[in-house]
């Protein structure tokens, strides 16, 4: 009861929910870019790997951004 | 009101905790990089060193609550900020000789309220803002991110089932170099807040700043070089627990675990929450092995360092209350000066006796449950 009174249990949702989107989201992210660099290493074209290597840092670090900025202005907008 | 040296005493004493709380944390970074090879052990905590200098200045949040949502702020003294900031530092110190992942956190705000009980009482304490800043944070953070890294981990290991062993090796190798950097970043901003908001407290109780003051730019600046400079130092028996005691990480789980504790922590940084990182990444390693099959994952130290962690607020309390009662005995600045004294006298005696059975850089990654050989051990040699 004094718990449900002092905490805003939907604001800690959106927080818990962002938080796991984002770190869940990264790791994805850069799962696939790295299961896509094996497969160009794969078909003996290694300029595939290198501009895949390149696309995989930019989406890798893209998406962190993205997701840290989305959840934030959300978190920002609900509080 | 105002005693320049007895503030000088405490802003010193805050720095010496902010040190600690690097130096002691070093391993909710960097623990999973070295456990796995990603990088050299000496590198790793430099790097890691780097970026809690950076993470340090980009956020005030947390700042903010401790200065302001725990105790009230017309009732602290510099004696009280003082003798929670020596409770802090002996939690800490303890439970490192112990190689004990706790937090610095909440051994820094048991220890401030601990003090503050002894001063004034119950009504000096904002338990509101006990229970929805740091009690219901305390409880929920491990076990978002144990949750979110066993997601993550699940996925990553899916998606690369069909990359060879040694890409996969190197990928995630490449990638925890990444984000080491960016949970050192996290844990910067989180817990270098912590000593900043309490050096302000300090300066409001000494009347040099006026009630609801923003933090001044020096504060940040030292407690910045403070947190960094203890990192550096490299908590080593702690770093080995993180690293291969709870489970033996694959960089594929380092990497899932470390973008799990720097998603939360950066989360909840922006809602000024100050939870315990080393909550945080412990319970992402500790995920990360429970979401894989057919790994070991011993529980039963888990449960002694959760343990640890319920005994933190009270433990650094008791010692935050211990300390403001014996410095008030011997009275005004000279009792501080005294009960520094003390602590550093007990600091001291740990590290010595720490040396027997020394953990750095070059046996931290020894196997889990192998004897700690000291690197200054002459080898025995047949007569």
């Amino acid at each position: 009861m004094i718990a449900s009174s002092l905490i805003d249990w939907s604001l800690l949702g959106h927080v818990v929910l962002v938080a796991v989107i984002a770190g869940v989201g990264v790791v994805i992210t850069f799962s696939i870019g790295l299961a896509a660099l094996s497969f160009a290493r794969d078909t003996k074209r290694p300029s595939y790997a290198r501009l895949l290597g390149v696309v995989l840092a930019v989406v890798t670090t893209g998406a962190l951004a993205w997701a840290l900025w989305w959840g934030f202005e959300l978190i920002t907008k609900k509080s | 009101m105002h005693n320049t040296l007895l503030l000088a005493i405490v802003v010193t004493v805050a720095l010496a905790f902010d040190f600690t709380n690097g130096f002691h944390d070093t391993a909710n970074a960097v623990a999973p990089t070295i456990a796995t090879g990603a990088l050299k052990p000496r590198t790793a905590v430099a790097l890691s060193s780097l970026f809690n200098l950076v993470g340090a200045f980009l956020s005030l949040k947390v700042a903010a609550t401790i200065a302001s949502a725990l105790v009230a702020q017309n009732l602290v003294t510099l004696p009280v900020i003082f003798a929670g900031l020596i409770g802090a530092i002996a939690w800490n110190v303890t439970t490192w000789y112990f190689a004990i992942p706790s937090s610095s956190s909440h051994a820094l705000i048991g220890g401030v309220i601990g003090a503050m009980l002894v001063l004034a009482g119950g009504h000096a304490v904002l338990w509101g803002g006990l229970i929805s800043k740091v009690i219901i944070p305390a409880g929920l953070a491990p076990l978002v991110a144990l949750v979110a890294a066993g997601v993550a981990v699940f996925f990553a290991r899916r998606l690369t089932a069909k990359v060879d062993r040694d890409t996969s090796t190197w990928g995630f190798r490449v990638g925890q170099i990444g984000s080491s950097s960016l949970l050192s970043i996290a844990h910067g901003t989180n817990d270098a807040q912590k000593t900043m908001g309490v050096v302000t407290l300090a300066l409001i109780a000494n009347g040099t700043l006026s009630s609801n003051s923003s933090t001044p730019a020096w504060v940040v600046v030292s407690c910045a070089i403070a947190i960094a400079m203890g990192t550096f130092f490299g908590g080593w028996r702690i770093i080995r627990t993180m690293g291969h005691g709870f489970t033996q990480l694959t960089p594929q789980q380092g990497f899932a675990a470390q973008i799990a504790s720097s998603a939360v922590i950066l989360t909840s940084s922006h809602m000024g929450l100050p939870l315990s990182t080393t909550h945080v990444a412990t319970g992402s390693i500790v995920g990360v092995g429970a979401a894989t099959p057919n790994q070991r994952v011993r529980w039963r130290l888990a449960g002694d360092v959760a343990m640890a962690w319920v005994i933190t607020l009270p433990a650094a309390g008791l010692f935050g209350a211990f300390s403001y009662y014996v410095a008030h005995l011997i009275g005004g600045t000279f009792g501080v000066a005294v009960l520094a004294l003390v602590a550093a006298g007990y600091v001291a005696i740990l590290m010595k006796r720490s040396r027997r059975h020394a953990v750095n850089a070059t046996n931290v990654n020894d196997l889990w449950g192998a004897p700690i050989v000291p690197i200054d051990a002459s080898p025995v040699v047949a007569a």
